[in-house]
């Protein structure tokens, strides 16, 4: 893999104003207003509120930052630089694999941020448990990079942003992460199956819950990523072959 | 470096829906020329400097590149490319995409290198999306040099630049070409084809038409032009004088077009002694351009 342009991408995303305001600024800042609302409640899996309100909102953050890849490569792909590209020897999936782990990347930083804030008012885990649901969320991110993928390669640069942005509510809402669902009528939270984000915060709670439903969600998100790298295949060679 | 040609082209077709765009052109460059690629707009240059670096499939015919197909010419670096409204990262600063394109080839020249022959010494830091269309010809051209390229294929090179730019950016093309590399560079700029090709390639409807040193595609279209007020002549009595290829009369001054213009000028004086304000001129490479191009034109008023 190319280094000197995964290192440039990860500078380029972080340099962002977009990057600071909505893929950080936004989790942090529901997190401090959600938290300061249900506080220290205990939650229906036994879980204090403030810890569940903490990984639903980093989960949140991560996922959306890693979904704007697709932007990037929407923008890119309607200024002709992949076309670009192709001048040089950098083949088609080198450069979307420096998409996917840039955008892995700058994953971490957000949740990191959006745990410091927890921990910085009260919220308490094991280390153990601070690690294991960091890497938890963190690998959980991954089915994010390439659905945004999938969505960058079919429209232009700024319909892609609105569409993403767009998406980020009912997945934030509707997946459970910013109201916690146990609040929400039961067709909510039977409705929050359908989305990914939903499977990402059980993937992150489930090292605190033990509720036994580590194994599905890992399942789930396994599929919402292989559908999406299957039309990211398909479709990055259908536009070579035409671009 | 391998013998043979730096690239050949071999009845190269493309056709897109009805049109078609390149019909059956061959072309062989040997290495060291530069060759002016020119044409009016939709002539087929774009494609065919497309076909040649492997953006574009040709339906039929063959494109060796160093002795490889395009592809393996792009993979290996041995040709660079400076496309039209080539994109940039706008977000990114000059040195970083110069580091970028360098960082993707095997043996690429040094980024000092590059950034010092396009003449980017002052805007590595500046991003790319605050340079002006000039600055960012040569950031494309710097891009182009990256992989230290046998062939270097411009399209349009100097179309943003300003006159200075412009010569200075010919001046780092002649450096590059005098190291022995190969330079096909596609314009509408005449002059620059008169001034920096050793070739000249003309193309209208997709097909060569002509190809030569620049002295011989001129002699081409043959001859000069003769000017004249000519009282009381109509366009046929001139097309009848002995020499004469074709006439237009405008604003009441007749051209005539000629292969040989001593026998015109006899003719003319003879059949019309009041003929007045005689003129004869040599055609530019832009009135053979002009002339050989000359349906294309008509065509496209109709």
């Amino acid at each position: 893999m190319n280094t000197t342009y995964l290192s440039l991408e990860i500078k380029r995303i972080v340099r962002s104003p977009q990057f600071t305001i909505f893929t950080i600024g936004m989790p942090v800042a529901m997190f401090l207003l959600f938290g300061s609302i249900f506080g220290k409640l205990v939650t229906p899996n036994g879980l204090p509120a403030d810890v569940q309100t903490m990984i639903n909102l980093a989960a949140y953050g991560a996922s959306g930052g890693a979904l704007f890849t697709g932007t990037r490569v929407a923008q890119e792909r309607t200024d002709g630089w992949q076309r670009q590209l192709r001048l040089t020897p950098m083949r088609g999936p080198g450069y979307l694999v420096v998409k996917v782990i840039s955008a892995m990347a700058v994953a971490l930083p957000v949740l990191v941020v959006v745990f410091a804030a927890g921990l910085a008012t009260g919220v308490h885990m094991t280390a153990a448990q601070w690690g294991l649901v960091l890497v938890s969320l963190w690998l959980g991110v991954l089915p994010f990079a390439v659905l945004g993928l999938a969505i960058g390669l079919f429209g232009k640069g700024d319909t892609v942003g609105a569409v993403t942005g767009a998406l980020m509510m009912p997945l934030g809402m509707l997946g459970g992460l910013w109201i916690p669902l146990y609040v929400l009528p039961d067709w909510m939270a039977t409705l929050a199956h359908f989305f990914p984000t939903f499977w990402l915060g059980q993937v992150g709670l489930e090292p605190l819950a033990h509720a036994g439903g580590m194994g599905l969600a890992v399942l789930v998100l396994a599929g919402w990523l292989v559908i999406p790298a299957l039309i990211v295949v398909r479709r990055f060679r259908l536009d070579t072959a035409r671009l | 470096m391998e013998a043979g040609p730096a690239f050949a082209l071999h009845g190269l077709t493309k056709r897109f829906g009805q049109v078609t765009a390149v019909a059956d052109v061959s072309l062989e460059v040997a290495r060291g020329e530069v060759v002016a690629l020119l044409g009016p707009n939709g002539a087929g240059k774009s494609t065919t400097v497309d076909m040649l670096l492997g953006l574009t499939k040709p339906d039929a015919g063959e494109v060796v590149v160093a002795g490889g197909s395009p592809r393996q010419a792009v993979d290996r670096g041995l040709v660079g490319a400076m496309m039209q409204n080539g994109a940039l990262l706008p977000d990114v600063t000059v040195g970083e995409i110069v580091a970028l394109v360098v960082s993707t080839h095997a043996k690429p020249l040094p980024a000092d290198e590059v950034i010092a022959r396009a003449g980017l010494q002052n805007l590595v830091k500046r991003r790319c999306g605050k340079l002006s269309g000039g600055e960012r010809q040569r950031v494309r051209f710097a891009l182009a040099l990256a992989g230290d390229p046998q062939v270097l294929v411009l399209d349009e090179p100097t179309a943003a630049m300003d006159v200075d730019g412009r010569r200075s950016f010919w001046m780092s093309i002649r450096e590059f070409a005098d190291t022995g590399r190969t330079v096909l560079f596609a314009t509408h700029y005449l002059a620059e084809a008169e001034d920096y090709a050793d070739r000249v390639v003309l193309m209208r409807h997709g097909a060569v038409v002509a190809d030569g040193p620049v002295a011989e595609v001129r002699a081409a279209v043959s001859g000069r032009v003769l000017k004249a007020v000519v009282p009381g002549a109509t366009e046929t009595d001139l097309a009848a004088l002995p020499g004469v290829t074709s006439v237009q009369i405008r604003a009441g001054r007749a051209e005539l077009a000629c292969a040989d213009s001593d026998a015109a000028v006899r003719g003319l004086l003879t059949a019309h002694p009041l003929a007045a304000d005689i003129e004869i001129t040599a055609l530019g490479l832009e009135e053979a351009f002009l002339a050989l191009t000359a349906d294309e034109t008509e065509g496209a008023a109709a």
